[in-house]
């Protein structure tokens, strides 16, 4: 099930940063890819896993003044971890190390019980001037 | 008989529904009851080490009747502390509380040569040879990373759904969609075959890691009691237990583990020594065991023989035969038991 999210930035700002987050021993994986709006062909710029001990902080690698132009997109694939039926992922936007509001702020977080190995979660971005 | 078989068939089908294909420390072994070994009534005499994460009823039948004696274990400090924190975190948390994480309370009656007794024990793991959170390779091949096919069919499936989300004509629309399901088709079809490869592979580490090593200690509090009503319960005697009991895997198939078991009660000190022999896998298998108990200057020898039988994930049923022989090996009592666990996790 895809989700669609609003972030709002500040174009005078620094660049803007994507941090994943877990939580209850959540598993799996996620892909971060980024496409211009109207033309839909989407490039990946980050992938990583959730639980693999390293943080996971990404730079959107398109300037500011492009950003509202563009579409961002986390294909995510998370699992419980052995004991555990429940996934929370976050997704974090940041910039000047202040956090971004989205809208919905529901669409920034994942929360799921499950007793199946893994699943798949499509969260879409788009950015606007938050001035 | 025909009461205890019905009441298995009854929890077998409530406990199907409950099935998990994610493995917990449960879908190795399933332990015994901490307040049932305090009170010596477990099918096996020497505790069965593990731990669970949650709840565990168990059921024990050691009598023509069905009137319950009845043990719940529960972890609180893995439901309260544990359960919702992320996995590095828990990687990262020191021996001492990792090991609280194990801390399992366990309350259990019985009424034993027609005295009723109630235990109140905590146990807590000291060591383990596996732990399934810690185990990358095993997290990584229950939910791997996708494969290259995977990849593209997921980029196509991406294309068409930030169609549809950010924009398309009602045109458009109606052959969108149909596409769409293709691809969720073609990506349902590939995540099935990797959900078949991670149960394959679950399955195959559960068979081999069900005898891996562990030590438990253990305490609990035992009380006898008098009730004839229900506002008439008073308690006549106790005492207090400890246990150290330990195991260890030899190849695939072959458990063997030890107790050494102290309980003072009435001012009566009770010493207990044991050692086990289980064959098997964590779906079925047998043991032998012996132990020798010291109490009151009065030494006697146990000889069980018995088994585990695995419902499902959720459900076990153990059973056993006690054979008491006095110091001269004279045999001085015989008794057949049943114990049902029906775990919730």
């Amino acid at each position: 099930m895809a989700t669609k999210g609003n972030v709002s930035f500040n174009p005078q700002g620094g660049p803007v940063m994507l941090e994943i987050s877990s939580g209850y021993s959540t598993t799996g994986s996620f892909i971060l890819s980024t496409a211009k709006k109207g033309e839909y062909d989407f490039h990946e710029f980050g992938s990583g896993r959730v639980d693999d001990n390293i943080r996971d902080f990404f730079l959107i690698p398109i300037p500011l003044q492009e950003l509202p132009n563009y579409i961002l997109v986390v294909n995510g694939k998370y699992g419980p971890a052995p004991g555990h039926q429940q996934i929370r992922i976050e997704y974090t936007f940041t910039q000047d190390s202040k956090v971004l509001s989205v809208i919905p702020d529901t669409s920034e977080k994942i929360e799921e019980t499950t007793n199946e190995f893994f699943l798949r979660f499509t969260n879409f971005f788009d950015f606007k001037n938050g001035e | 008989m025909k009461r205890f078989l019905f009441i298995c068939v009854i929890l077998s089908f409530l406990a199907f529904p409950q099935e998990k294909e994610i493995p917990s420390p449960t879908s190795f072994s399933i332990p015994s009851s901490p307040a049932f070994d305090l009170l010596g009534v477990s099918p096996s005499k020497v505790n069965k080490p593990g731990f669970l994460k949650d709840f565990k009823i168990d059921w024990l039948i050691n009598k023509s009747t069905l009137a319950p004696d009845i043990a719940i274990d529960v972890q609180p400090v893995w439901l309260i502390y544990f359960k919702n924190m992320d996995r590095n975190s828990y990687l990262n948390t020191g021996y001492v509380l990792k090991q609280l994480s194990t801390l399992s309370l366990s309350v259990a009656n019985t009424k034993k040569d027609s005295i009723k007794s109630i235990a109140l024990s905590v146990k807590v793991n000291l060591y383990r040879e596996y732990d399934p959170i810690a185990d990358y390779e095993l997290i990584k091949t229950l939910n791997p990373d996708d494969d290259t096919k995977t990849k593209d069919i997921l980029r196509l499936k991406t294309k068409i759904e930030a169609q549809l989300l950010f924009g398309s004509s009602d045109i458009q629309k109606d052959s969108l969609e149909k596409e769409l399901k293709k691809y969720e088709a073609m990506l349902k079809y590939l995540d099935d075959e990797a959900k078949a490869e991670a149960k394959k592979y679950s399955e195959t580490l559960e068979k081999k890691n069900w005898n891996k090593a562990s030590i438990d200690l253990g305490y609990g509090r035992i009380e006898n009691y008098l009730s004839g009503n229900l506002d008439s319960l008073s308690f006549f005697n106790g005492g207090n237990g400890l246990w150290i009991s330990g195991a260890f895997g030899v190849g695939e198939e072959i458990l063997l583990s030890g107790m050494g078991k102290y309980i003072r009660m009435n001012s009566i000190d009770s010493y207990f020594a044991g050692a086990n022999f289980r064959y098997g896998s964590s779906d079925f298998n047998f043991f032998i065991e012996y132990v020798y108990e010291s109490q009151n200057k009065v030494n006697s020898s146990i000889i069980s023989y018995g088994g585990d039988y695995r419902l499902n994930k959720n459900l076990l049923i153990q059973f056993g035969l006690s054979t008491v022989y006095s110091k001269d090996l004279i045999l001085k009592n015989l008794k057949p038991i049943i114990n049902v666990s029906w775990v919730f996790d």
